[in-house]
């Protein structure tokens, strides 16, 4: 990974979308970044979402949601040029983070899930994911290559 | 932010206000434990978006140890007790009177050690919430993690991501310069509990 590359930090709900080679970076604990690249057209793109569904009370924002982030990165992707079928996608995040209140577990897996399905239903083919476990991670995504570098707190660390 | 704008700005500073008397009693029971005057400072009431609280005071893709307190009762929220490395082996140091070697890793009953501080710092502060308001809250046994800030933090934020577009933080610190412990606290209360502690408020 070129280590010269302007890099850009994505927050939650963040939906980043460029044709410009940069370093992408995001640290996940239960939320979920979906990447995706169309080698062919050059164009890359990488969300951030906080839960899988939009609460039936109220909207918020847009990226905070799988359901409504992952579609609005893909709109953005094919604006910009890029096509489905030359798309691939990798998958991160989505650990079981403090587990012992459990309430949170079942929203990893769903934000799991939400990509996972988003990408089954627009033919994206899911070339990596790295998802689960009960560590945060630290991804960094070049969008002039689309691989993508992942940092876990190490054995030694995470006690 | 429904719920934060709804939380009048009369009210967080009432909490700040109960929180300063719930830092007093938080430095004596520390005092006792420790046998050490740590500085405890309420910095204050502050609305962010979620992806500021990540970066809020420590680096996102750093890791830190933290001590977490999930709030139970009539409403939902949490106490963190955020720290680097380096601080919480300087608790234990004095706690257990020992200098473990820089290598050596926190053991378990090092992280018991921060588990008691949390609980009984924690304590001080939501008793004098709930005296304050009249709204019953209780610790939940403290958790502790060791993880990239901001990957704990948007797991905390889950909560309060269903009602609101915003966190609300009150930030404290405890401090002590002079034997290299610098530790935030971070009260993060859901928008239903804010909205319980106001009207517990009103009619105290």
């Amino acid at each position: 990974m070129k280590e010269d590359l302007k890099r850009i930090n994505l927050g939650i709900g963040g939906i980043f979308v460029c044709r410009e080679p940069v370093i992408v970076t995001t640290v996940l604990g239960s939320c979920v970044s979906v990447c995706l690249f169309d080698e062919k057209n050059k164009i890359a793109g990488i969300n951030h979402y906080m839960l899988p569904k939009v609460n039936q009370n109220r909207q918020g924002e847009v990226g905070r949601f799988g359901q409504t982030s992952i579609p609005a990165l893909l709109a953005q992707m094919l604006r910009q040029g890029a096509q489905k079928s030359s798309m691939t996608a990798k998958i991160f995040g989505g650990a079981k983070m403090l587990s012992q209140f459990s309430s949170f577990s079942g929203i990893s897996e769903g934000n799991i899930e939400v990509a996972q399905e988003s990408m089954r239903e627009n033919r994206i083919k899911v070339v990596a994911t790295d998802t689960g476990g009960n560590r945060g991670r630290k991804i960094e995504f070049n969008t002039e290559t689309g691989r993508v570098f992942v940092r876990q707190v190490g054995e030694r660390q995470s006690l | 932010m429904g719920e934060s704008r709804s939380f009048d700005s009369g009210s967080i500073e009432k909490i700040q206000k109960i929180f300063e008397t719930g830092a007093q009693k938080a430095r004596e029971s520390l005092r006792l434990m420790m046998n050490r005057n740590l500085e405890i400072n309420v910095l204050g009431a502050r609305i962010m978006p979620f992806e500021e609280v990540s970066r809020f005071r420590f680096p996102e893709d750093v890791p830190v140890a933290m001590i977490v307190l999930r709030l139970l009762g009539e409403g939902e929220g949490f106490f963190a007790f955020v720290m680097f490395e380096e601080s919480a082996k300087k608790v234990n140091q004095i706690l257990w009177e020992e200098v473990p070697e820089a290598s050596e890793v926190l053991n378990i009953s090092n992280i018991s050690a921060l588990k008691e501080m949390g609980n009984i710092v924690g304590s001080c502060f939501l008793n004098e919430l709930s005296n304050s308001s009249g709204v019953e809250l209780r610790p939940s046994e403290p958790v502790f993690v060791y993880d990239l800030m901001a990957a704990i933090i948007d797991t905390l934020l889950i909560e309060q991501s269903f009602t609101s577009d915003n966190a609300i933080l009150l930030d404290t610190e405890i401090r002590s310069p002079e034997e290299g412990i610098a530790l935030d606290i971070m009260f993060l209360p859901s928008g239903q509990l804010l909205e319980v502690l106001q009207g517990g408020l009103e009619n105290a």
